[in-house]
């Protein structure tokens, strides 16, 4: 079902992961990106025309950490 | 926030990284290329020691690299600590704590692109060698995600063509060209905008209603830009009549709002910032939830741009993507020359409202944060100021400018921020467009911000040179004490009623820390010793041999009760009362009578057993040890 790629390498002492093809691929562009233990899901979408009548690049870039990266539930206290 | 159990709206540092990924990507990405495009960075995992931001912007770069969109990348990126001696490469989140330099540097293997720091009076040198240092290790991820696209990358999509009436309306536009270039050598600011509204108003009308409108002024923009970029080339004379180096001229103001703790004016040229500083306690510390756990902060910096600051009319609401960078970018700039907690227990809130601007607001809100703090006598290591730059490059040619203005702000090749103090930078930021900005152009440009930067210092300090030894009138008073961790439960009591009550009854605030250290709040000296009173109360302990003046509380049978310290009482037995034999309690002494006494011991419950035979009445002397004698 899946076409994954994966790229390694070693980096400032910890392993750094590049994987593509089994998440989020509606996406034009996904990829999983690990360093270390830390991993951040990266997305990229460009609508297929431009939009008229803008003389700006319509780019918009959300970063979002979730808190159960962390092992947590938002909110509360503890 | 309690009650939501889910995420909400941007936290502070989710806005900064979405700038801190969109800064190095977007000048990528091929000029003519203008659908809409989202690129989502989502944290699924954090370690707790490697910082997420860095791993979501080689995410974004591999993403786009392999999606088959105009992205001329791909862009690597990482963070550079300084340890005194080494760089350090992707520091631990535990290892920043130690380091003095927080840089991060994104590009593409031909440039730097993107820099963003927080250092801790850094030389220009060790800032370049870090920025230089950045640049060579992420060559090794760029070329991992070359491998990856290699295999994985979708077609390309076809590059947007130019729009075909180009030729055609170039044609048309050049003869305008004069009529620009002669409207730039106008100095003024307002007569200039009239004027070149005036011929863009001209071109419309030459090209009609059905022009294509964005392509008309994207071109106009060219040759403006064009003109003005090259008349500083050839002449190093800008559009306001400035040489590349000259400041616009400053003044600097402080106490500018008298009842304020602190409060500064600063006005460099058309861009002016009214920065106003509050202290308050550690009841005002500002708790922040992130990923790596909980924790609160003693500084905090609010930036504020109304539309009215550049005559304008429109929506004033909570603060954008932009105001928080700036806000932090500032924030960074006087961080490092902050007290330390020990040193300072007040908790410290800046607002910065810009009231004018013509450019580099972020760099006058440093400038007025550092007068506003030093009029509020937060005793900071050194004063701290800002100066915005750009560079222009064509060729082997290039010209640095010193203190931008708004029209010159995006024309350059590389726009950056430089702050520090007369010793070091604090803050620098670079956004680079173009690929061919050597570590030598980078050395002149950072020389000629760091004489700037101390120009500016200057003229601040005709204003104020040192922060005030005392604190304004109005601003809280905080005293420090200690006391012994098991009398801490004392002071609360049960379900925090004595401290309430002290609280209330002085009026000041009390803070009790883990570690026995008590900070007391209060508006004024008065409450303040109040409340330093009880704790004293609360905590002192009877001492043995010890001769205190108490008051009689209750009289029974077999003695008296005397309070004696603070809220303690002690029992005089009738046998302590005087040297005869005593028939009734009443007959020495009743309830209200100030009397002398003498601790002689604890009894197993840890009650006091005091007397008053032992002491001279009326002069308080001890008369045992005297028979003694």
């Amino acid at each position: 079902m899946f076409e994954v790629y994966r790229k390694e390498i070693k980096w400032g002492g910890k392993l750094l992961t590049f994987e593509t093809g089994k998440i989020a691929r509606q996406a034009d562009g996904a990829v999983m990106v690990t360093y270390g233990g830390t991993t951040v899901l990266c997305t990229a979408v460009g609508a297929l025309t431009a939009k008229p009548g803008i003389d700006f690049f319509p780019l918009t870039v959300n970063y979002q950490e979730k808190t159960f990266a962390a092992g947590r539930i938002p909110g509360g206290f503890f | 926030m309690v009650f939501f159990k889910r995420e909400g709206r941007p936290s502070e540092k989710e806005t900064l990284v979405s700038r801190l990924i969109d800064r190095p990507i977007r000048p990528l990405f091929h000029k003519n290329y203008k659908n809409e495009t989202q690129v989502i960075a989502t944290v699924l995992a954090h370690d707790m020691e490697n910082d997420p931001d860095v791993v979501a912007i080689l995410g974004a770069s591999a993403a786009l690299t392999i999606s088959g969109l105009p992205f001329m990348g791909p862009i690597g990126a990482c963070r550079v600590g300084w340890d005194g001696n080494n760089y350090i490469l992707n520091p631990t989140i535990a290892q920043m704590k130690d380091t003095t330099l927080d840089l991060v540097v994104a590009g593409t293997s031909d440039g730097v692109l993107m820099v963003e720091s927080e250092a801790s009076e850094l030389s220009e040198e060790i800032m370049l060698g870090a920025v230089d240092f950045g640049h060579g290790e992420i060559e090794h991820v760029i070329k991992a995600i070359i491998d990856l696209a290699e295999v994985a990358a979708k077609e390309p999509r076809p590059l947007p063509d130019e729009p075909k009436e180009k030729d055609e309306y170039l044609k048309k536009i050049t003869p305008f060209r004069k009529k620009f270039e002669k409207a730039y050598k106008e100095i003024d600011k307002s007569s200039r905008s009239t004027i070149l509204s005036h011929i863009r108003n001209e071109i419309i009308l030459e090209f009609g209603e059905l022009a294509n409108s964005t392509l008309l002024s994207s071109l106009t923009k060219d040759i403006e830009a064009d003109i003005v970029r090259s008349s500083i080339l050839k002449t190093k004379r800008r559009i306001d009549g400035r040489d590349t180096k000259t400041v616009r001229s400053i003044v600097a103001e402080v106490g500018t709002l008298p009842r304020a703790h602190g409060s500064a004016l600063f006005t460099r040229g058309e861009t002016q910032a009214l920065v106003v500083a509050t202290l308050g306690t550690g009841q005002d510390e500002q708790i922040i939830d992130a990923l790596e756990g909980e924790y609160r902060s003693k500084f905090m910096l609010h930036y504020n741009f109304p539309p009215y600051s550049v005559g304008e009319a429109g929506r004033v609401g909570s603060p954008g993507r932009r105001e928080v960078g700036h806000g932090k970018l500032a924030w960074r700039a006087v961080n490092p020359l902050l007290p330390s907690g020990d040193d300072f227990p007040y908790t410290v809130r800046i607002v910065s409202e810009v009231t004018e601007s013509n450019g580099s607001s972020s760099m006058a809100t440093v400038c007025g944060t550092s007068l506003a703090l030093m009029d509020a006598g937060v005793p900071i290591k050194k004063p701290v100021a800002g100066i915005a730059m750009g560079l222009i490059k064509e060729k082997k040619e290039f010209s640095v400018l010193s203190d931008i203005l708004g029209d010159e702000d995006h024309l350059g090749d590389m726009d950056f921020k430089v702050a520090g103090t007369e010793d070091g930078i604090t803050s620098l930021q670079m956004d680079i467009k173009i690929t061919s900005i050597t570590k030598e152009i980078m050395e002149i440009a950072l020389q000629q911000a760091k004489e700037g930067r101390i120009h500016i210092l200057n003229e601040m300090a005709k204003a104020i040179g040192s922060p005030r030894e005392v604190l304004a009138e109005s601003a809280p008073k905080i005293t420090t004490m200690k006391v012994k961790l098991e009398k801490i439960r004392d002071i609360i009591g049960p379900g925090g009623k004595i401290i309430r009550e002290i609280c209330e009854t002085t009026g000041a605030k009390v803070d009790i820390e883990d570690d026995g250290t008590i900070k007391i709040a209060a508006s004024d000296a008065e409450s303040s010793q109040a409340a330093q009173s009880r704790i004293n109360d609360i905590v002192a302990e009877a001492e043995l041999g010890v001769i205190y003046t108490g008051k009689v509380v209750k009289t029974v049978d077999f003695g008296a009760f005397v309070n004696f310290l603070g809220t303690r009482d002690g029992l005089v037995h009738i046998s302590e009362l005087q040297n005869a034999r005593t028939e009734k309690t009443t007959d020495i002494c009743k309830e209200g009578d100030d009397v002398k006494v003498k601790v002689i011991g604890f009894d197993d419950r840890g009650k006091v057993k005091l007397s008053m035979k032992r002491v001279d009445q009326d002069t308080g002397e001890d008369i045992e040890n005297k028979k003694e004698d």
